[in-house]
């Protein structure tokens, strides 16, 4: 190794300092890699300084610690020796896109009397991409179909159907059903007698799970799995909430909300079009929390890589604490049962949340 | 308004642009190749005449109105030959006759495209088709004019040459004149990517040979991709030498450990040369290869004037796509305020 030359770390491997260790997010691999906050320090505050003069920064007590993380993120290509740094700009972080919502979820139950027409037609003019239909109640599959004929000649890209299982969900049904609807992206059965996992050659992902999604209560979990560490995710948390940004919900009775799990509304899908709730001063209010400003998870290593939810959060009169089914402390660098928690006793019995035996870690 | 040039299939790019221009209530028409054959069209001239309309699905834009074309990509979908497809479904078993009439049919397509173009020559364009495929060797010369390093190159039919220019230079690559291409055989597909020629395989060549290209092999640090709009540069690293696999030719992708593509600032005298040499050929807008060489040197290889935007804007987040669409609506605005009568 030239330690008279710098080191610098490829653009896309951005390193976030948490409270007790730092991560390295690779938005480009879709990786992360935890770093010592020693080593965070060097890659940020030192680094315009060769390696020898890093060395030398520490009076030269480390040098062997110091040579094993350069060759650590130089043989794992987090970065490169160069002489000429300033001719690798950073990332701008900046977080766009060309659309007023870019995801919905629409809740359905056997009662629900949505107008899919006027709601589909609404949201392509948002430009809206991402749609989440959650069933509560059994439907089959020609009946979802209905509903997916009006999303056709709409600029939707992805759908995403959750509904419980019914015996006529196989995966050759299923196929067909998702062949019928290419925007189709993953099917979600859940109440399901088995778990089993499969999808076809076009792209179509079907899960079949065990645990029923019966209430709106059951969304919100934050766990390790849900970590996605693109530029997306990446950008979009710099500034903005990572569940609620340019969300738009309709629960099964056709309220409009920020998400389902609220209990405030801003109007009826019968009297009020999706542009006139937008306007409301405090539709827009939680788009722009992000986890720099949520307590607890601005010490997080994991804070721009994670998803977040507002609707149960630990303390439920300030909606900016930590949310409620996170069981990472990061001041600890450990995963616990958020539900076993004592601390979360009380918000827990404030949302009526009826708790898994086995909460998430 | 803007008119979009494109076709239907595999246009991401263009759908993405589209989508920011109707999120900023641009006014923007899109036709696609396959419109002048499978919707409605008249073309008239006469002494007195020259209008050529085509009926959209949903309108009919009126080509007075256009301030700014934007070209990008013009070509018929493979799926039919509009209302000709069934009699090239019929002769299916005349594979002769059903060939001559696509020529045909492809060949008269070619010169209306060519009339509609014609149509709108007094537009500003965002890209002329005239200027979309750059004579490879032509843009070589155009760099070395205005300064630019190049890789020293041969074309040669004759294997004494080749020798020489191989102990002249050193290690040596060859790739195809013009495009690269994928040839299929017996299920197989193998695309030509730019090949080291080594000593042996100059040996194993007869005397004469089809004329080929030549180049010295240099050594890289690392490739830039530069996509360029409008005197402004957005460039990318490609660690490409960091692999094996891509060392020669970052398209023989590595699926599975993708090269690190990074930001990247050019020096601003070869940003001015470059400006120089997209103003000859004519490009407002093109994704520039460049090497940067181990000796420090940036050394010039090709212009793609209608170059893919998502591999340069995603990984950089350069938002190429909005900034597409700002410069579409900024000369829409500028050209509707100088607009001259039309004849």
């Amino acid at each position: 190794m030239n330690t008279e030359k710098k080191f610098k770390l490829f653009a896309c491997c951005i390193p976030v300092k948490g409270s007790r260790r730092s991560t390295i997010c690779d938005v480009q691999r879709s990786e992360y890699q935890f770093i010592p906050n020693i080593l965070y320090e060097i890659l940020t505050e030192l680094k315009d300084k060769s390696i020898s003069s890093i060395k030398a920064h520490y009076n030269n007590e480390h040098d062997n610690i110091i040579d094993e993380y350069f060759s650590f993120l130089l043989n794992n290509e987090y970065g490169f020796l160069c002489d000429n740094p300033d001719s690798f700009p950073d990332i701008d972080l900046t977080w766009k896109v060309p659309a007023t919502i870019t995801n919905v979820l629409i809740d359905v139950d056997a009662s629900s009397q949505h107008d899919y027409h006027s709601i589909f037609q609404q949201l392509e003019e948002l430009g809206c991409k991402a749609i989440q239909l959650r069933f509560y109640t059994q439907h089959s599959l020609n009946e979802v179909s209905d509903i997916l004929t009006h999303i056709q000649n709409t600029r939707i890209k992805s759908i995403e159907i959750v509904i419980p299982y019914k015996p006529e969900f196989t995966i050759e049904s299923l196929t067909i059903f998702s062949r019928k609807h290419p925007h189709i992206s993953n099917v979600i059965i859940h109440s399901s007698p088995k778990e089993e996992f499969d999808h076809d050659n076009y792209n179509h992902i079907f899960y079949f799970i065990e645990t029923p999604v019966d209430a709106t209560t059951h969304c919100g979990q934050i766990s390790g799995n849900h970590f996605r560490t693109d530029i997306s995710l990446f950008t979009e948390a710099q500034s903005y909430n990572t569940c609620l940004n340019r969300k738009i919900s309709v629960d099964q009775k056709g309220n409009i909300k920020n998400c389902p799990s609220f209990p405030n509304n801003y109007g009826n899908i019968t009297d009020t079009s999706f542009k006139d709730a937008l306007k409301h001063p405090d539709f827009k209010k939680l788009w722009s929390i992000n986890k720099d400003q949520i307590h607890v998870c601005k010490d997080c290593e994991f804070r721009y890589i994670c998803t977040d939810c507002r609707a149960y959060v630990d303390d439920p009169k300030d909606i900016y604490s930590k949310p409620l089914k996170c069981g990472y402390n990061p001041y600890s660098g450990e995963w616990e049962a958020w539900a076993e928690n004592p601390l979360k006793q009380k918000a827990i019995e404030y949302y009526q949340l009826s708790v898994p035996i086995t909460s998430n870690k | 308004m803007i008119l979009i040039l494109s076709h239907v299939a595999n246009e991401d790019s263009t759908n993405q642009v589209i989508d920011w221009l109707e999120h900023k209530n641009a006014d923007y028409t899109r036709i696609n190749g396959n419109d002048l054959r499978v919707q409605k069209i008249e073309f008239n001239l006469s002494d007195s005449e020259h209008s050529f309309d085509v009926e959209l699905e949903d309108s009919i834009p009126d080509l007075d109105d256009v301030n700014i074309v934007w070209f990008r990509r013009w070509t018929w979908n493979n799926k039919g030959y509009g209302p000709q497809s069934a009699i090239v479904e019929e002769l299916k078993d005349e594979p002769q006759l059903s060939t001559n009439i696509k020529k045909h049919l492809n060949n008269e397509f070619g010169i209306l495209s060519g009339s509609f173009y014609h149509k709108l020559s007094s537009k500003k364009w965002l890209s002329h088709p005239a200027y979309i495929n750059p004579n490879k060797l032509n843009a070589l010369n155009y760099a070395r004019r205005a300064g630019i390093h190049i890789p020293p190159t041969i074309i040669t039919s004759h294997k004494e040459a080749l020798q020489n220019f191989k102990d002249k230079w050193g290690r040596i690559i060859t790739k195809p004149i013009k495009d690269t291409m994928a040839f299929q055989y017996k299920k197989t597909s193998s695309n030509l990517f730019t090949t080291e020629v080594t000593q042996e395989d100059i040996d194993k060549h007869p005397d004469r040979f089809y004329p080929s290209l030549f180049q010295q092999l240099i050594e890289k640090e690392y490739e830039l991709r530069v996509f360029y709009l409008d005197k402004k540069f957005y460039p990318m690293a490609i660690f490409s030498q960091l692999d094996k696999q891509t060392e020669v030719d970052f398209r023989v992708y590595n699926e599975q450990k993708p090269n690190r593509n990074v930001p990247y600032k050019l020096p601003e005298d070869l940003e001015k040369k470059l400006i120089l040499l997209m103003e000859k050929m004519r490009c407002p807008t093109g994704s520039i290869d460049i090497l940067k060489s181990k000796d420090g040197r940036y050394i010039f290889l090709e212009v793609n004037p209608v170059g893919q935007l998502g591999m340069t804007s995603i990984p950089c987040n350069y938002q190429l796509e909005e900034k597409i669409a700002d410069y579409l609506i900024q000369q829409n605005n500028e050209q509707s305020k100088t607009k001259k009568p039309n004849n």
